[in-house]
């Protein structure tokens, strides 16, 4: 009988893909694509047996098995790939083949691990071993499943007669949502874990009793975690973005929802809020300061007392006075505000304007001047448009001038304050961009459109780049109409000042740049919840340390919302000062006592106890990552350095000299007498 | 006689023993474990004092909780010594640079079951900064020695205690240490893998190398141990060469071939005509561990498989002193110029240093204690000296207990060793 070999196998395997491959290549140039699919299927199917036959004949060869599962992955999933396509449901299809393709990054990423890991390095040896140990207790592949099960299942959540822009933002949202505690999740338990269960095992006799020392241990631990987080973070990534590509692809609603997903989701923008350095706000600052003067002069000082001199409580109602102000509207007025900053969208509008111009000279035969003109009147600037060349102009030109202009939009976005009158859930003003009305009027002397803004909501206006001056500035002018058009009873329009209620968007990057930073960012806070769990793990039992661990990451994970409740829960003075703040705290606490208040002074001590251990917890709502990502905002290369050094560098560093400080002074072994 | 070739036949004596040779010193070795008031709770080790020498293996005895393991585990530097004093090398248990010439094998093998013992071997010698070259080597030569080279690739929770302590046992020889802590090495063990190991732990010896042995199985202990020390409540309350221990100066044995033409009454009375009293003529007998290697080795040569570890193996060349392949070439030429030379000159040839080596033992019945301590003990009794082709041990190239007499052959292998 014939003896199976490596050689025999490869060479059958091979035989069979390539019998049902070009069978199938062939039936498909005839025209009969379906027969040529399931060809292939059955092609597939066969192959897939005939490797798992291998995969059980040689079990016992390593390789064999790393090979083999990347063989079934590809034959599995292309038998699935080609089942749909054969079926003719592209949904299916493109989640099979996204999926495939998370899988592969992931064996391709755990081999590359491995490779990695390989020098004679004592740490490197303990990083290995990690990750050998978290792939054969299937913390990995459960994550994988999980991932690859959950996440093309939200979109079926969310049903299929939203937006686009709507599912695309929530499939965001969700999916690292749950790719952040998935990951979070599996870096506390596998941490806290590893460690405690090797003292509790007493593998750790065997580690530690060789030339290796605490610290290297850990430093092992914690680099095998993080890497093995890295690969499960490309995958994810891949996932994710294929994904959001498939959902993207969906039938928008109208032009606007494709718009919507296109620039403002699917995109990286930053946003500048009005600047604050502008004179008609410093002008506004000593007007209020001067009237709280004349009403109360005990707390705001006389007329020669500055700004600077007065109580930080005191500065505090000023500003927010100003604020009020600069941000409120009255009926029939108007504000000015200065936006500035916007150079590089300034110029980037500046290169689509030559360009456009560029074709309609080639294309359109049209002149220089002609062609400025025609883009600026395209774009909302002042023109002087000779109508005559715009007849010149083919509709297919004009269309292709019209996005290449489009590409460089900017958008406006307004958050109007809800209206004392319930009945008005909209404001309607009127709106100039560096003087010109925008939207533009539909002819030179037709009156300017008014636009209507839904209030307690952000109202996003796009608006062409090219309006911004060369110098980077904008003047976004706001005025509020004496009369309603829909006959309600104009009032004053407000903005909430405290949240960014106008902002301009810009875009300064892409969509996968910006999910490659944001997953940095996650990882980042992976590695501090790995150093978390390894030293709770040194220190303390795997229940009593996952515990902990768990509550670290929660605290973490929640710290804005905290924060928040522990401010409103008791509040204290508030100061830039941070000694006043202390001596504005005792004195209040004290004066509560004294007065009788003692309910007020407990939730006070409560507060300052929360305060304490918030202290001790970083704030991973400072780096929020689900937010900018569907919103389209940019998480720019500053903050992920930022949250390297917050994060990875101060916390997990600090976390690990006291852990390590800790698991020096311990005894490993224990009492048996 | 030179010291060097006395220096064997003697058991080591801590009192002459200089700086150098001492491998781990105690003194007033003390731990106390204490309750959550910080009140004594147990005083598991109380101030003992203790040496271990190099080249030697020295038996630490006790019942149950007498202290055995907490004196090891802070040799290991797991545990910190309440009070006293604790050096090995002449350093402190925890530096990282003493620890790289140790090895240890704890009372259970606390493996990885995940991975498998060709990886579980690759992890540990990573841990000692051995060359990759090194490491496959010796992991191959240690699997094979073990026995375990069927179950490479296996994952080591699959496994049997016996095959698991025998992953054990391969990690604690991977660097080829000087110092070799073994905490209970054959529990779990059948005898052939019982034999192995006591196998490995005379040929290290013979190379020098100083092993603590730590054991209830008292057999084992007086069959490879030269020296003991005897624990109790915490205490060292017996210490001593094994000879000095158990030799009964009182009764004398005397061991002939088979006397088929002459009766027991004829031996009694010509005994009794010399003045010999409370004559005992018995036949000795094999003991059972005698009994089944033969069944073992018999089963072997006939070819019959087993799934479990294969036992019986040759000890790892490179804990023989030999590395590889090549430096073994190297000696089989430098015996045959030896040859060539003798034969050009007419003289009988001689065997080349190396080659005196202690021969790798076939596998046959548990030899009989070796006579050379029996010897020197009667040597010391008669006054005379045992005759020198009788003695098995020690091999004239490593003579165990003088660390300074070492050829540069093996300094030059742990050299290597040490500096990677």
């Amino acid at each position: 009988m014939l003896k199976l070999t490596w050689k025999s196998w490869l060479a059958v395997l091979l035989g069979i893909l390539l019998v049902f491959g070009g069978l199938s290549a062939l039936i498909s140039a005839q025209g009969q694509p379906k027969i040529a699919y399931w060809l292939g299927f059955a092609g597939m199917a066969i192959a897939a047996l005939w490797s798992f036959f291998a995969l059980v004949h040689w079990r016992d060869v390593p390789w064999v098995k790393r090979i083999n599962t990347l063989v079934l992955a590809t034959l599995g999933f292309g038998l699935l790939i080609l089942l749909f396509l054969a079926l003719d449901w592209e949904p299916g299809w493109t989640t099979a083949l996204y999926c495939y393709l998370a899988v592969l990054g992931f064996l391709v990423g755990i081999n590359l691990l491995r490779l990695i890991l390989r020098p004679g390095h004592p740490v490197l040896g303990v990083a290995r071993t990690m990750v050998e140990e978290s792939l054969r207790m299937g913390v990995a592949l459960i994550f994988i499943i999980a991932m690859l099960v959950l996440l093309p299942m939200l979109p079926l959540i969310f049903g299929s007669e939203d937006r686009v822009t709507y599912m695309v933002q929530r499939f965001l949202t969700y999916s690292n949502m749950i790719v952040a505690v998935l990951l979070g999740l599996m870096t506390v338990l596998l941490a806290a874990r590893t460690v405690s269960l090797e003292i509790a095992t007493r593998q750790i006799h065997m580690t530690l009793t060789k030339p290796l020392g605490r610290a290297q241990y850990l430093l092992g631990k914690w680099l095998g975690i993080i890497l093995l987080n890295a690969v499960l973070l490309s995958v994810a990534g891949i996932a994710t973005y294929g994904f959001t590509m498939a959902i993207a692809k969906n039938p928008a609603l109208n032009a606007l929802d494709r718009y919507a997903v296109d620039r403002e989701v699917l995109t990286a923008r930053l946003a500048k809020t009005p600047d604050p350095i502008d004179t008609t706000w410093q002008g506004m600052y000593a007007n209020v300061l001067r009237e709280k003067q004349l009403t109360d002069p005990t707390k705001f000082g006389d007329e020669g007392t500055s700004y600077a001199m007065l109580s930080a409580v005191a500065r505090q109602e000023i500003a927010a006075e100003t604020l009020g102000r600069f941000y409120s509207i009255d009926a029939g007025m108007s504000q000015d505000f200065l936006i500035t900053g916007l150079g590089s969208a300034a110029r980037a509008a500046e290169r689509s304007v030559v360009e456009g111009q560029d074709l309609l000279v080639n294309e359109a035969g049209l002149t220089r001047e002609q062609a400025t003109e025609y883009v600026n009147a395209a774009i909302g600037r002042p023109n002087d448009l000779d109508m005559q060349a715009v007849q010149q102009v083919s509709t297919e030109t004009r269309d292709k001038v019209m996005r290449i202009l489009e590409r460089e939009v900017i958008q406006l976005s307004l958050t109007p304050s809800t209206s004392p009158k319930p009945e008005n859930l909209n404001s309607e003003v009127y709106l100039k961009v560096n003087g010109q009305p925008w939207p533009t009027p539909p002819a030179p002397t037709a009156p300017a459109p008014r636009t209507r803004l839904v209030n307690e909501t952000p109202n996003e206006l796009p608006v062409p780049a090219g309006l911004i001056n060369n110098d980077g500035t904008m003047v976004l002018t706001i005025t509020v109409p004496e009369n309603r058009e829909d006959g309600f009873e104009q009032e004053s329009m407000r903005f909430n000042y405290k949240d960014n209620v106008i902002e301009v968007f810009y875009r300064v990057g892409s969509f996968e740049g910006n999910l490659f930073r944001a997953l940095v960012i996650v990882w980042l806070k992976l590695a501090f919840l790995a150093m978390v769990g390894l030293m709770a793990g040194s220190l303390l039992s795997f229940p009593v340390a996952a515990m902990f661990s768990l509550i670290v990451l929660v605290a973490a994970a929640a710290s804005g919302t905290i924060n928040e409740s522990l401010d409103s829960y008791a509040s204290v003075a508030r100061s830039d000062n941070t000694w006043e703040v202390i001596t504005g705290t005792f004195s209040q606490f004290f004066s509560q006592l004294g007065a009788g208040d003692i309910y007020s002074a407990f939730k006070l001590c409560l507060r300052l106890i929360g305060e304490a251990f918030m202290l001790l917890i970083p704030s991973f709502g400072d780096f929020n990552t689900y937010q900018p990502l569907s919103d389209g905002h940019v998480i720019s290369n500053g903050t992920v350095g930022n949250a390297a050094f917050k994060i990875g560098l101060i916390w997990t560093g600090v976390v690990a000299i006291i852990g390590l400080f800790l698991f020096n002074k311990k005894e490993i072994a224990r009492v048996q007498v | 006689m030179t010291q060097a070739q006395t220096a064997p036949e003697s058991s080591p004596d801590p009192a002459n023993a200089s700086t150098d040779d001492i491998v781990v010193k105690a003194l007033g070795l003390t731990k106390v474990f204490k309750d959550f008031w910080l009140r004594d709770k147990v005083r598991a080790v109380d101030a003992i004092d203790f040496e271990i020498l190099r080249g030697e293996v020295f038996g630490l005895l006790g019942p149950n909780g007498s202290g055995k393991s907490t004196t090891i585990k802070m040799i290991l530097g797991l545990l910190h010594p309440t009070s006293g004093k604790l050096a090995v090398f002449g350093n402190l248990p925890r530096d990282v640079q003493t620890k790289k010439r140790i090895g240890y094998l704890p009372e259970e093998t606390y493996l990885y079951k995940f991975l498998t013992p060709v990886e579980t071997l690759e992890y540990y010698a990573k841990l000692f900064h051995l060359p990759r070259g090194t490491r496959k080597k010796r992991i191959d030569m240690l699997l094979d020695m073990v026995g375990l080279e069927h179950a490479a690739n296996r994952p080591v929770g699959e496994f049997s205690k016996g095959m698991m302590r025998k992953v054990g046992l391969a990690q604690a020889l991977i660097n080829d240490p000087e110092f070799l802590i073994l905490d209970e090495p054959t529990s779990g063990m059948d005898p052939i893998a019982t034999d192995d190991v006591k196998k490995v732990i005379r040929q290290l010896r013979d190379r020098g190398k100083t092993i603590l042995l730590c054991s209830h199985l008292l057999a084992d202990v007086q069959d490879v141990c030269d020296r003991v020390a005897m624990m109790y409540g915490g205490k060292i309350r017996r210490e001593g060469g094994l000879d000095g221990l158990l030799q009964v100066q009182e009764k004398t044995t005397i061991t002939t071939g088979a006397l088929a033409n002459i009766s027991d009454e004829q031996i009694v009375a010509a005994l009794e005509k010399l003045g010999v009293t409370d004559v005992a003529l018995d036949h000795p007998r094999r003991t059972l561990e005698q009994v089944f290697l033969e069944m073992v080795d018999e089963a072997q040569k006939e070819g019959l498989q087993t799934f479990g570890a294969r036992s019986g193996r040759d000890v790892a060349a490179f804990l023989q002193g030999e590395e590889d392949e090549a430096s073994a070439e190297q000696r089989v030429e430098q015996q045959r110029e030896v040859l060539i030379e003798s034969l050009v000159s007419g003289e009988t040839a001689k065997p080349a240093p190396t080659e005196a080596k202690a021969p790798v033992e076939p596998v046959k019945p548990a030899p009989p204690p070796p006579p050379s301590e029996t010897d020197s003990v009667l040597a010391d009794l008669t006054g005379e000296k045992p005759a020198e082709p009788e003695k098995p041990k020690p091999p004239p190239a490593a003579p165990p207990k003088q660390p300074d007499a070492k050829p540069d052959a093996d300094a030059g292998v742990i050299d290597d060793l040490l500096n990677g």
